[in-house]
């Protein structure tokens, strides 16, 4: 059980994180929803421990949470220059001899062979997942994983994350696009101005925009484009 | 031909517009200066005593233009005769050597010269190494060692220059040495850039063990790699063994504080281009007397630093 009690995180003056509480059993798989500057990608740095928290406790299993439990696929991915995606996913094998790289390539269908710099920006979203499923940690953070991917690609990351959750593994996953959670979440949190407005599970999911964009009135859709 | 020559033309106007912008007196002063300079060079030196290095240096430059030159993929847009373009090219900027050693009775030297000119016009012309397996996998690097395999791709050919100056030129007491230590010196710039978190955490937990593993590497990598210097240094000045195991050590602990520094300021994903001054301030101070206690120094207090640094990245935060 990953647990986050109390959580704060404050970018100087400014909170972005406030007071939040999460759980996520092992097996779930946990959406975060939320705008833009909600707070979403912070509460995932904070979780992984590359921000520094204001107070409170992130705890798995009721012990103190540590990098190593953790595999974070980022939001942007950054490579190192001159190096194929090969080399790239070599360095996975020096902690899990077994990953098979070809076998995911597979599925993937990179040219591996390549220098990294010459890939699309699909192509290094699919090289970067394919590299954090070579670790086998309790906790998978997934922030934005869609972004850049072409349809083929979404329906096997879909099928990783499912598998995953079939394994045991907690799984926190954001998105901005509502289907993509909620074709494959079993709950969603709705992150604003860095506090969880409400969570719900898969019985809630059909009003869940709704309840999102309630606030959204016609006048603010009044669209100021020059007559 | 037309083409060759329209080119070839247009290289003249880019020079004359540089001369423009220099101003014509200054831009006379500059070539007379140029050319009575080297000249000079070669004549001080005794072209026949110093072929060998001069030799070298023309050849090196050629393939330093060559490889560092923007408009190659131009003159084979528009020319199917790219090579001879090029050829000719450095044919007319190797003419004093040329012109020495005809002087100098050394068709030796002027053949090397223009071997190696026929061989670098080729290169991206008719031959790309980018598409040679060998070079685009570089078996001989482990994969783990993602830096070399990055900096080999950027600097291979400077080394490989640095490599075959030293063996051709050890005849020349110092030559094995400086090029060593040059060599040293192209491998630190290796790292300068610092790779994602997660591609660190696969070296393992303990900042101790990762930074060992790293310096491992590299001071393995870095003895075979400058292992045919060492050898020949030996084989010539076997008396002078103690000097040049001197010089390697130099080299070996200026390897290592490169990567200890760049890991006690390491930011994932950064590039940090101020390490390599550093690594040559460290060079320096064993050059210079009661200085070279200081790099020690340095190395005890950035290995606390690296892994106080490298624990940030790599263990439990909360």
């Amino acid at each position: 059980m990953l647990t986050i009690k109390n959580l704060s995180v404050s970018y100087g003056n400014q909170d972005v994180i406030k007071n939040l509480d999460l759980e996520i059993k092992p097996g779930e798989c946990h959406g975060i929803a939320g705008l833009n500057g909600a707070g979403k990608t912070t509460l995932f740095n904070a979780i992984y421990g590359s921000v520094n928290k204001t107070s409170g406790e992130i705890l798995l299993f009721n012990e103190n949470i540590g990098k190593s439990n953790i595999t974070f696929l980022e939001t942007q991915q950054f490579f190192y220059s001159r190096i194929t995606g090969n080399e790239y996913l070599k360095i996975f094998q020096i902690r899990n001899k077994k990953f098979d790289i070809p076998a995911w390539n597979k599925i993937f269908n990179l040219p591996v062979n390549k220098l990294i710099e010459n890939y699309s920006t699909g192509m290094k979203k699919k090289l970067g997942l394919m590299g954090i499923l070579s670790m086998d940690n309790p906790v998978f953070l997934f922030d934005e994983p869609f972004n850049g991917l072409d349809l083929e690609t979404n329906r096997i990351v879909k099928r990783i994350l499912e598998n995953l959750a079939h394994r045991q593994k907690i799984i926190l996953i954001s998105s901005h696009i509502m289907e993509s959670l909620t074709g494959l979440c079993d709950k969603i949190s709705y992150l604003n101005n860095g506090k969880i407005e409400f969570t719900t599970d898969k019985t809630g999911f059909k009003e869940i925009e709704n309840r999102i964009f309630k606030g959204l009135n016609e006048e603010q859709l009044d669209l100021p484009f020059s007559k | 031909m037309k083409l060759f020559l329209y080119i070839e033309s247009l290289r003249f106007r880019q020079l004359f517009r540089i001369l423009v912008e220099i101003g014509l007196i200054r831009a006379l002063f500059v070539l007379g200066f140029t050319g009575y300079l080297l000249f000079a060079i070669i004549e001080f030196f005794n072209f026949a005593f110093y072929a060998d290095l001069i030799s070298f240096g023309f050849a090196s430059s050629v393939i330093s233009i060559h490889l560092q030159r923007k408009d190659k993929a131009f003159v084979r847009k528009v020319s199917s005769m790219a090579f001879f373009v090029f050829l000719t090219e450095y044919l007319l900027l190797g003419l004093p050597v040329y012109f020495c050693s005809i002087l100098y009775d050394s068709a030796f030297h002027a053949l090397l010269l223009l071997i190696v000119s026929l061989a670098i016009s080729l290169v991206n012309t008719t031959i790309s190494f980018r598409q040679i397996t060998f070079f685009k996998t570089l078996p001989f690097i482990p994969s783990s060692n993602i830096e070399w395999k990055s900096g080999f791709r950027r600097k291979a050919v400077y080394i490989a220059l640095c490599l075959a100056g030293g063996l051709w030129l050890s005849h020349i007491n110092p030559a094995p040495a400086v090029a060593i230590i040059i060599i040293t010196f192209i491998v630190c710039s290796f790292y300068t850039e610092n790779e994602p978190e997660i591609m660190l955490q696969n070296y393992g937990y303990d900042t101790y063990m990762v930074l060992l593993k790293k310096i491992f590497q590299a001071v393995f990598m870095l003895i075979i790699l400058i292992s045919p210097l060492i050898i020949k240094f030996l084989y010539l000045y076997p008396n002078e063994a103690d000097i040049f195991a001197f010089a390697i050590a130099v080299c070996i602990f200026t390897l290592a504080f490169s990567i200890i520094f760049k890991y006690a300021v390491y930011e994932p994903a950064t590039i940090v281009e101020r390490n390599v001054l550093i690594n040559g301030f460290v060079l320096i101070c064993f050059l210079i007397p009661y200085v070279a206690p200081l790099p020690i120094i340095m190395l005890i207090y950035y290995t606390g630093k690296a892994s106080r640094n490298l624990k940030k990245y790599l263990h439990a935060y909360n």
